[in-house]
């Protein structure tokens, strides 16, 4: 199986003025499709970084990375965004649904922006379904709980069926009791659909649910 | 688009007091244009209609050629057979009146002092549907029955020091060349409201004129028609050209519009000051939506980076956002309407009396008409205002950087 995502001699460096400040030294790494893993590493460590490479919204200053034997570092802003669209899923720390559209809407989101099969409404539901949220569907965001707003956002993530799902610390704004039960959710999504997870995280609890932990400090891979 | 378009609406409504703060000032402004525009619509009005029915009439006809050398030699170019004329022309559709006038000039003398005046002999039957604005203000208009009496402009009878009853002796050039003189008495004193007209004029019947001027055959210089309406004037003119066209008739034919030269000056003038005003609430308006749509985007940074990060690609942010002020145009544009009709109601309801034009001895009071045209216009303005006032900032929006939007706190 060809592997998800190659990192090869990946560098990012960012100009602070005159001060030149690295915040990846060389890193490289394969992500096996289908695979649960982990980034760790404290604050400052480069893991944000790191998934904001893999994930197209930023670029390296050096290196090279490629999703699906694609490679991606010198795209346009304009591919990068149709790459997202159609192939990669986010969920972030803070969340980040639309406030003004209801939780079915914001899973609506990504299905409207990059056409897929089938039936809209038949996927949005589903994937509501799958986080456990079918009876919120329409309730805004300031209607919902933390862990109700980061099921929607894991349900936005999927509802495309991405090659993979990036996740920048999704637990970093939830009680643990809430964040165990995300990261279970995220688990059994993988094992049911084979979603590639990459997900970011400094809770050693949460690392002990990855397929791999890949620890980073310094902007280098230890 | 749907999806922007939903997006922008939801997001107009989100901060509802910025939004209330915005649409007010749209709104005020664009009901200062239809409250302006309504009230210089009704001046326009007014100056046709009081042009139109004190003295222009809707159509003057002259002899073909009077118009261009009418000023030099204007007993060459008079009318022969107006009476046949009349009872064709009192036939057409859409026709109220028609009359004569036989314009001369001379010397007014009460025996002791004497002065120059213009003077129009007139049918004084017809000439009253011509009067609608001049107002006798002492004694009594002109009537067939009293061939003599003769009616003055205000300032003419002022600066004379005449009564009602005095005789005066009217000194005029013949057709011929000769001097003649008429003997007339002062029936009326008239106010038209514009002050060089009452200074010089007077008005004669019309047989007396012609005796006067030693014309046989019953001459005049323009046929004045009076329309039903103001807008049927087009159609009446083609009618009366055929007319022309088909007897082979020695005429020419001129409208109001041609005639109103101080109707279009006002327009001219009223048409500018109406053009600035809407330029400094456009300029209201923009400054208006920038500012709120730069506070929005600054609000939203984060959301912006979720959705660039979803995928949406810069036209994308652009359209929810241009859209966004396209909705808060709309929405600044329904107000504005919504209080400009208002307010030009409730402003004519209250009668504003104003001071008197330049060039006009009366005042008048305000009237704001609601002209479709101008609440049109208001309501266009609002959305192409609020259009290009959000096109830098959601220009800016779609240039952020993903990874800073999605940091901004």
């Amino acid at each position: 199986m060809i592997d998800r995502v190659v990192v090869k001699d990946v560098t990012k460096t960012y100009r602070l003025g005159t001060l030149t400040v690295t915040a990846l030294a060389g890193v490289s790494l394969t992500v096996r499709t289908g695979e649960f893993l982990a980034v760790a590493g404290p604050s400052g460590s480069g893991k944000t970084t790191l998934l904001n490479l893999i994930g197209c919204l930023d670029t390296p200053t050096s290196g090279e990375i490629a999703i699906d034997g694609e490679p991606v570092s010198a795209l346009s802003p304009g591919r990068r965004a149709d790459l997202r669209a159609s192939k990669l899923g986010f969920v972030f720390q803070t969340f980040n649904l639309i406030p003004v559209l209801t939780a079915y809407e914001n899973v609506e989101y990504p299905l409207l922006i990059h056409r897929r099969g089938g039936n809209v409404a038949t996927r949005v539901r589903a994937a509501l379904e799958q986080v456990g949220l079918g009876d919120r569907a329409t309730h805004r965001p300031p209607e919902l709980s933390g862990g109700q707003q980061q099921r929607v956002a894991i349900a936005r993530a999927l509802v495309g069926e991405p090659a993979l799902v990036l996740a920048d610390e999704p637990t970093a704004n939830l009680d643990s009791h809430t964040g165990h039960d995300i990261i279970e959710l995220m688990r059994r999504l993988n094992r049911e659909h084979g979603t590639t997870f990459v997900f970011s995280t400094h809770d050693p609890r949460i690392m002990q649910a990855a397929d791999r932990v890949l620890e980073i400090s310094d902007g280098r891979l230890l | 688009m749907a999806l922007y378009l939903k997006l922008a609406i939801r997001n107009v409504f989100r901060n509802r007091r910025r939004t209330v703060i915005t649409v007010a000032a749209m709104g005020f402004g664009a009901a200062a244009i239809i409250v302006f525009g309504g009230f210089v619509n009704s001046i326009y009005l007014g100056v046709r209609e009081s042009t139109i029915r004190s003295q222009v009439g809707h159509i003057q006809l002259y002899r073909k050629g009077f118009s261009e050398k009418g000023n030099l030699a204007p007993f060459d170019y008079l009318i022969r057979d107006y009476a046949a004329l009349r009872a064709e022309l009192a036939k057409l559709e859409h026709v109220k009146t028609v009359t004569a006038r036989l314009g001369f000039s001379g010397l007014v003398s009460t025996g002791d002092t004497t002065t120059s005046f213009v003077g129009a002999g007139v049918d004084p039957e017809g000439e009253a549907d011509l009067s609608a604005l001049a107002v006798i203000i002492e004694g009594r208009d002109l009537a067939s029955r009293d061939p003599r009496g003769i009616i003055l402009g205000v300032g003419l009878a002022r600066a004379f020091g005449v009564r009602l009853g005095d005789d005066l002796t009217l000194l005029t050039t013949t057709t011929g060349g000769s001097i003649n003189a008429l003997a007339v008495k002062v029936r009326g004193v008239w106010e038209s409201g514009e002050k060089a007209y009452d200074d010089r004029f007077l008005k004669v019947a019309l047989p007396e004129v012609q005796r006067v001027l030693d014309l046989e055959h019953g001459e005049v210089q323009s046929i004045v028609l009076l329309l039903d309406k103001t807008e049927h004037t087009a159609l009446v003119r083609d009618r009366i050209d055929r007319l022309i066209r088909e007897r082979g008739l020695d005429l020419e034919i001129k409208t109001w519009e041609d005639l109103a030269l101080r109707y279009h000056q006002v327009r001219e003038l009223f048409g500018r000051i109406f053009a600035v005003l809407t330029l400094i609430v456009s300029i209201m308006v923009v400054f208006g939506i920038t500012n709120t749509m730069t506070m929005a985007i600054f609000e939203r940074t984060r959301e912006i980076g979720t959705v660039m990060a979803l995928g949406t690609r810069r036209r994308g942010v652009v359209s929810m956002f241009v859209l966004e002020g396209i909705a808060l145009g709309a929405v600044g544009g329904i107000v504005g309407v919504v209080l400009g009709v208002a307010l030009a109601k409730i402003i004519s309801a209250i009668g504003i009396q104003l001071p008197p034009p330049p060039g006009s001895t009366r005042g008048f009071v305000v009237q704001i008409l609601v002209v479709p045209e101008v609440l049109a216009q208001a309501f266009r303005l609002s959305i192409i205002t609020a259009t290009l006032a959000s096109l830098y900032p959601a220009w800016r929006a779609a240039r952020l950087d993903v990874v800073e939007a999605l940091r901004h706190v």
